[in-house]
């Protein structure tokens, strides 16, 4: 697995490709604090490259998610293939999780907010 | 002639080498040399290494070569040697024993060389404090005993009377007397570079071992939690056979299930799947097992168990831990199975003279996740051979070597397959299948199942 981490404005871009798994997760934890850890609130994780993510991947996003919503931030999930969805849907994180189709409606619907 | 002589009194240098060489080995061996390694201050370990190199600043001494009624010495190396290694105690201590035997032998290099083994421990010792205490490293240690010596035969070129004897001396013994001490230096310095990387090296094995034993024991008591809160047996249902196997991970996950016995003489039945590995996956797991069994005594509906279950729940999880759990409620006299699920993979069932799966959906989110949620329920009515297969993604995200996963297609076709077997035999040829699929690929999430038949 892999991070890429771009900043958009106010608002980290982490571009995750790979498998998220109980071996790396904590690498997006670690990733996640670090943006948070430095003033920053807004994160956007795109998910178009990647392939599978286990419960320990749910668990760093449920955790970042609670943390940020503390800060009065926001966290949105871009680009989820099938079967990556289908681990959200059936776990019921897609009611927490906003996810948009692609990256940009995702920082389209951030910027709405933030300039509005 | 001169040459051969300065020829001979090198091969007696040499001699003298070999023995430091001798005493440097016992030296840096001893264990009063590992206790100053430590940063130990043992006054019964600093008495003896004084002495010590006392004894060898007194045999540089007598072992030294008569030159000229001046003697080519190496009584400097033990006190310079004791210092920059061992502190001034030591250092001072060995150059005062060493300066006292020089000056009890007279002759008119007997002020001089009486001085040089005293500065000699105290240049040492001076370094060995601004260098915090710690081994200077094999360059230093040779730059400093060449500039000591430098140091002490400036002295000896002063002191000495008349100046032509004073000339003479110096010149001949100049660089035979830097050479053997910077050589005995040099070994000296060698074998404590060895010990120091020796102790490097262990240390590091040491810590790299004991994290290995933590992270084994962690294991270990992660897996015997996990046992502690499945159940020892699954109790007698009446018109159904039930039979579940936990095969837990090398690195636990957290997967469970039960059965629980309710007063109205149901069943409820649990399979789940806890977010995360290790002693912390272990513990949620025995978290939750426990609310749900609490939860699943107090309410009759399996919406409202599970609701309330999850607000509990909730309160506990700070760290985004979750366990996505499936629960059902058996009336063993309707024959009817009642469930909702949060967040787990929905269960399969085979219903006798269908091809097709049912799959037991209701909607709802995973537990711990937030509170105050609502869950769907569903229904199922179980017949005679009906089957229901719970299980949790270890199945069928099982990989092989080529990283292709088990699937849910390769799972439905060998229930279909064996859907006449009991419900222990179905649970074992799918076993055993996971492994013929895996291959030598290691088991990497825990695998669950429970198997409900109608009979």
């Amino acid at each position: 697995m892999q991070i890429n981490r771009s900043d958009n404005d106010s608002i980290a871009i982490l571009r995750i490709s790979g498998r998220i798994d109980s071996n790396n997760s904590s690498l997006i934890e670690t990733e996640i604090n670090s943006v948070l850890d430095s003033g920053g609130k807004n994160i956007l994780a795109d998910f178009s490259d990647v392939d599978y993510i286990s419960s320990s991947g749910l668990r760093v996003l449920l955790s970042a998610h609670k943390k940020i919503k503390t800060l009065n931030g926001n966290m949105k999930l871009s680009g989820l293939k099938p079967f990556v969805m289908s681990v959200f849907t059936i776990s019921g994180f897609n009611r927490i999780f906003e996810i948009y189709g692609d990256e940009k409606s995702a920082l389209d619907a951030f910027n709405e907010k933030i300039y509005l | 002639m001169q040459n051969t002589n300065e020829l001979l009194m090198i091969f007696s240098l040499l001699e003298i080498i070999c023995v430091i060489v001798v005493f440097a080995i016992f030296f840096t061996r001893s264990k009063c040399f590992k206790s100053v390694l430590d940063g130990k201050f043992n006054w019964k370990c600093q008495l003896f290494l004084m002495l010590s190199f006392g004894l060898f600043s007194i045999y540089g001494i007598v072992g030294g070569i008569e030159f000229m009624g001046a003697i080519i010495n190496v009584c400097d190396l033990g006190p310079m040697a004791g210092g920059l290694f061992c502190g001034p105690f030591v250092g001072i201590g060995s150059g005062l024993i060493g300066a006292f035997y020089r000056f009890s032998l007279g002759g008119f290099s007997c002020i001089p060389g009486s001085l040089a083994p005293f500065f000699s421990g105290i240049f040492g010792s001076a370094i060995y404090l601004f260098c915090g205490k710690k081994f200077v490293g094999i360059r230093i240690a040779v730059i400093f005993s060449v500039l000591m010596e430098i140091f002490n035969l400036t002295l000896a070129f002063f002191m000495i009377k008349p100046y032509e004897i004073a000339v003479d001396i110096v010149s001949a013994t100049f660089f035979p007397v830097i050479l053997a001490n910077a050589l005995g230096m040099f070994v000296f310095a060698y074998l404590i570079a060895n010990v120091v990387n020796e102790r490097k090296t262990q240390a590091e094995r040491d810590k790299y071992q004991s994290e290995l034993y933590k992270k084994k024991t962690e294991l270990e008591i992660a897996t015997r939690i996990q046992n502690g809160f499945l159940p020892k047996k699954i109790p007698f249902i009446k018109g159904f056979d039930l039979y579940a196997k936990n095969i837990p991970a090398l690195e636990v996950g957290g997967d469970f299930y039960d059965v629980i016995p309710l007063p109205n003489g149901h069943f409820g039945l649990v399979i789940a799947d806890v977010s995360g590995k290790g002693v912390p996956a272990a513990l949620f797991m025995a978290l939750s097992r426990t609310i749900v069994r609490a939860s699943a005594g107090w309410h009759t509906a399996v919406t409202d168990a599970i609701e309330e279950a999850n607000s509990l729940i909730s309160e506990d999880s700070e760290s985004g831990m979750f366990v996505t759990l499936f629960y059902g409620i058996l009336d063993v006299d309707k024959r009817v199975l009642s469930y909702t699920n949060a967040g787990h993979n929905p269960p399969l069932a085979l219903i006798s003279g269908k091809d097709d799966f049912e799959i037991l959906l209701a909607d709802g989110i995973a537990l711990g996740v937030i509170e105050n949620q609502s869950y769907e329920s569903g229904e199922i009515s179980l017949g005679q051979n009906d089957l229901v297969v719970f299980y949790t993604d270890g199945v069928t995200e099982a990989i092989n070597p080529l990283e292709e996963a088990y699937g849910e297609e390769r799972f439905k076709s060998i229930i279909t397959a064996n859907r006449d077997k009991s419900p222990e035999e179905i649970l074992n040829v799918v076993l055993d299948d996971i492994r013929l699929f895996c291959g030598d690929e290691p088991q990497f999430d825990d695998i669950t199942m429970m198997i409900l038949k109608g009979n």
